[in-house]
């Protein structure tokens, strides 16, 4: 490296740099967007993925069947876009659930710190709470259901969402703008809805994706296990379930719902990174170093 | 006069990419002398503490584009050296020393350890000479019960304790010149004035030459012996000490020094620098302190600008020296009575 | 003056906190002041002295672990929040990083307008206006009005939590290191504006401070203090121009001088300031102190009144050996 360096690598550089973030979370946004849009309109306009075909069963991708079909005829293709539906509708309401519930009980512990210790206790008592056996007992409780998966998975995941949200208010209250806040006579409630939570979305939004993204895996799991959806509404998991025994000879029941899954997976984590950087008014503005 | 240790002409800094670059640095000069001490003074943004990184090559590498006509020493270019060369003259030749000596030491090591590191880092001496040499240092440096400060780790010293271990760590092997970056400025006065008295000693004892960065100009009154004074990036005047004290020759220069509130104790009011530093520094024509200047007229925003000598070794880039030399500044006249 | 009922007072406060390791940090401990209609107080010390502390005491903005804050002779400590926050009006702080006192999601105006919007100030319709006109007074351009506090400079987010510290028109000002934060050349406008709105509304500054220039230009009294406690007080001209207790000796002798020509050789105090958590017996300053005797170590020495309204808590200065 020499003292006087050449423009090349550095021009470069630094045009990558102003890029990348915001180009990434458009992207994902898009595809997020993309699969939003398959799990609305594929139910629709799809043919039929319920009925058994024995005819054509377990083919491989081809023009009439792009993703081949499974043991009992049906297209992989239909039923993995079909499933999309229900990935996004567990994803998306325990990411949802998790975050009113847990931000809710999180931003109370944190800021006024009545009944903290209770909390948080109880709190560690639900983690070690694992969502799959919870869903096996809700299931023989309540029958297998989209309900019982999404309870099943949200109820493990509040408590994580409550340490964060709890931790970062502890560190937020601590900030001077709040000293200053209580200074100029702000009401508690205004200043935890006014100044802490604004400052608390961030961290928020990060959880909820990561929330959101590992509930649409362990919804695959559960589906998986035969706890999840029912046969005539399809998910990813029971696809892959029902192609375990013959992945051998017919990998694409496990490939294609696979993919889609990582795909989904992979989007949501990104999108999260690229949120948090986009809520931050410091990050968000021009700012003038 | 003595030949220059370090000698530096038409060094430049920008970060990023044009037209949009930040020119941190421009157009800087300037040469240090043994045992002479060279304040470069300037606020948040001026581009001091850059001048100061840009001359180990400390900046980040893809981002930072250095340039300069020259850049000696002792004589040897420094300019097209490679990192393994360069590394060599860090340390050895050209120490460093920052404002946050927590942040330069390793936490999880020894005072002791680091010390002795440094001082094999540049002979190959035996752990037990090492370790004597390490001792010797902290001596030197007049820490309190040395020895068993040496098996403590930085996080059991206070602040002014860590600034004497980078101290004596930058000392260890003698360098030609010491580059201090605000050493003081995280320190409390009472310690302040034992660092200070610290180096100026230890400038007498081995001939260093000091480049120190500062903002705070009491200090600069309390060591310098040659004074630069920078804004947005370029230095404005030089001199030395007493020539800026008591005749500023630019209008930032005679601005600051009237800030002073020490030296204007009894007044009413302080005087003020109007607006703020500014923070983008793009390129661009005439004097960048003219829309904050007392002295300005409208051609100083426009008219090219160069150096001007207007005594020996006093120089100033402002076109309107002989007014703001006119116009005599409180410090100076406090100091009189 | 003291004959009136000082606008603000602190009795005997105490600030333990607790640490890991069941240590305690003696971070205020025993400390009175009183601040009349109009004055500035200045309170200077180096880090860990306390003196943050004691204002956020002030500020009511924690508890004491005892001792008590009075405001216009009403008991602050006593009060229950809801009770406090009335009286807030009349008490407000300044605090010493512009940046992260301000909230970074609200605009210059909104956080000039949150106080008014607090009390109820005004119409509110007309509130915006009583916000820009406070932006106005602390000359900041009103275009700067919707912007964020990233958007602006050091000094324009001081003048801006000056302006919300203000919007409430309080007789009391606490200004933790209001300038310390910000560059040379901006000081002076910052220290010119509080001075300004000073005098205009006979506001009482408690000033924090570990700049002794600033200080002396701005305080009429200064409080000087040394690991929780204060060691001595009195008019600022007399306290550093001839200073009594050998500490606040030793903390003006080292403050640079101004000009290259005053440069001396000083007789330094030893070491560094030690840690609050196990703070020396006796009087704090005896491990550093040149003159300290046996009796510096084991009694610790009361703050006394001297003449001319200086007070000093050491052993060895008395009225007489002027």
């Amino acid at each position: 490296m020499a003292l006087v360096s050449a423009t090349g690598p550095v021009d470069a550089e630094a045009t990558r740099r102003r890029l990348p973030g915001n180009a990434a979370t458009h992207v994902a946004l898009g595809i997020v967007a993309v699969y939003v849009l398959l799990a609305v309109v594929s139910p629709l306009v799809l043919g039929d993925y319920i009925s058994v075909h024995p005819a054509t069963r377990l083919k491989p991708p081809s023009a009439t069947f792009w993703f081949g079909t499974d043991q009992l005829g049906r297209g992989i293709f239909e039923r993995t876009l079909v499933g999309t539906g229900n990935s996004l509708l567990v994803g998306a309401c325990v990411a949802l659930l998790a975050t009113l519930i847990g931000g809710g009980i999180g931003l109370v512990a944190g800021y006024f710190r009545t009944g903290e210790w209770v909390i948080m206790r109880l709190m560690d008592g639900l983690m070690a709470v694992p969502s799959v056996l919870l869903a096996i007992a809700l299931a023989s409780l309540l029958g297998a259901g989209l309900t019982t998966v999404i309870i099943a998975i949200a109820v493990p995941e509040i408590p994580r969402m409550v340490r964060l949200v709890r931790s970062v208010v502890l560190a937020l209250r601590q900030q001077p703008y709040v000293l200053a806040a209580i200074s100029i006579g702000t009401r508690p409630a205004k200043i935890l809805f006014r100044h802490i939570l604004p400052n608390a979305v961030g961290a928020l939004t990060v959880q909820a994706t990561y929330v959101c993204a590992s509930a649409i895996i362990t919804e695959s799991i559960l589906s998986f296990l035969g706890i999840g959806s029912t046969p005539d509404s399809p998910s990813w998991g029971s696809i892959m379930a029902y192609g375990r025994p013959y992945f051998q000879v017919s990998p694409w029941m496990i490939l294609f719902p696979g993919v889609f899954l990582s795909v989904l997976v992979l989007t949501i984590n990104i999108l999260g990174d690229g949120l948090r950087d986009m809520l931050d008014p410091r990050l968000r503005r021009g700012a003038t170093l | 006069m003595t030949a220059p240790v370090l000698q530096v002409e038409n060094l430049g800094v920008s970060f990023g990419v044009e037209p949009n670059a930040l020119h941190a640095v421009r157009e800087v000069s300037f040469s240090l002398s043994a045992g002479e001490t060279l304040c470069l003074v300037g606020e948040s943004g001026s581009g001091k503490s850059v001048t100061a990184l840009a001359l180990l090559n400390l900046l980040p590498p893809r981002s930072a584009r250095i340039s300069a006509s020259r850049l000696a020493l002792e004589g040897r270019s420094l300019l097209g050296l490679g990192e393994r060369e360069l590394s060599h003259i860090r340390g050895k030749a050209i120490s460093m020393i920052f404002q946050d000596p927590m942040s330069s030491l390793n936490p999880a090591l020894t005072v002791g350890y680091q010390l002795a590191e440094a001082v094999r880092l540049h002979g190959p001496v035996s752990a037990a000479a090492a370790r004597r040499d390490a001792l010797a240092i902290l001596d030197k440096v007049r820490i309190p019960d040395a020895a068993r400060r040496l098996d403590e780790y930085p996080h059991q010293l206070s602040g002014g304790m860590r600034q004497r271990v980078m101290i004596a760590m930058a000392l260890a092997c003698r360098p030609r010149v010491l580059i201090a970056d605000e050493p003081t400025t995280a320190l409390d006065v009472t310690v302040q004035a034992q660092i200070l008295e610290l180096i100026g000693d230890l400038k007498a004892d081995f001939g260093t030459a000091v480049l120190f960065i500062t903002h705070d100009l009491g200090v600069v009154a309390e060591i310098a012996d040659r004074v630069a004074v920078m804004y947005a990036g370029r230095i404005v005047e030089e001199g030395e000490v007493s020539q800026i004290f008591d005749d500023p020759a630019h209008g930032y220069t005679h601005g600051l020094l009237s800030t002073l509130a020490v030296a204007n104790r009894h007044a009413q009011r302080l005087p003020e620098i109007p607006g703020s530093t500014p923070r983008i520094l793009g390129a661009d024509m005439g004097c960048s302190f003219a829309p904050r200047c007392a002295f300005a007229e409208p051609q100083c925003r426009t008219m090219e600008l160069h150096m001007a000598e207007i005594a020996p070794g006093h120089v100033t880039r402002c076109r309107r020296a002989a007014i703001v030399r006119g116009a005599k500044s409180e410090a100076g006249h406090l100091a009189h009575g | 003056m003291a004959e009136t009922i000082p606008i603000l007072e602190g009795r005997d406060l105490v600030q333990h906190y607790k640490v890991a390791g069941n240590r305690t940090v003696q971070a205020v401990d025993g400390v009175s002041l009183t601040l009349h209609e109009g004055e500035t107080l200045a309170l200077v010390g180096e880090s860990g002295c306390g003196k943050s502390t004691l204002s956020r005491l002030m500020m009511c903005l924690e508890s004491p672990t005892s001792g008590q804050v009075l405001l216009e002779g009403k008991e602050l400590t006593a009060l229950r929040p809801a009770a406090l926050r009335e009286h807030r009006q009349r008490l407000q702080m300044v605090f010493q990083d512009p940046y992260a006192s301000l909230d970074p999601r609200m605009s210059a105006v909104e956080i000039v307008r949150e106080p008014l919007d607090n009390y109820g100030i005004g119409a509110r319709q007309d509130r915006n206006e009583m916000a820009l006109s406070l932006i106005r007074r602390v000359a900041l351009s009103p275009d700067y009005a919707n912007r964020y506090p990233h958007e602006l400079s050091g000094g324009q987010r001081q003048r801006l939590g000056i302006a919300r510290a203000l919007a409430l028109r309080p007789r009391v000002l606490i200004a933790d290191e209001p300038v310390s934060a910000l560059d040379v050349s901006i000081q002076a406008q910052v220290i010119n504006l509080l001075a300004d709105i000073q005098a205009e509304q006979r506001l009482a500054i408690l000033f924090v401070s570990h700049d002794i220039g600033i200080v002396a230009h701005l305080s009429e009294r200064v409080a000087v203090m040394y690991l929780g406690r204060i060691v001595e007080s009195g008019p600022t001209a007399a306290v550093l121009d001839n200073p009594r207790h050998p500490y606040a000796q030793a903390l003006l002798d080292a403050v640079p001088v101004h000009h290259p020509r005053l440069r001396r050789r000083r007789t330094l105090v030893a070491g560094d300031l030690p840690s609050p958590v196990n703070p020396p017996s006796g009087c704090r300053f005896h491990p550093r102190c040149p003159l300290a005797v046996e009796r510096c170590r084991s009694e610790v020495p009361a703050l006394r009144s001297l003449s001319g309204g200086r007070q000093i808590a050491c052993h060895l200065v008395s009225d007489s050996n002027n």
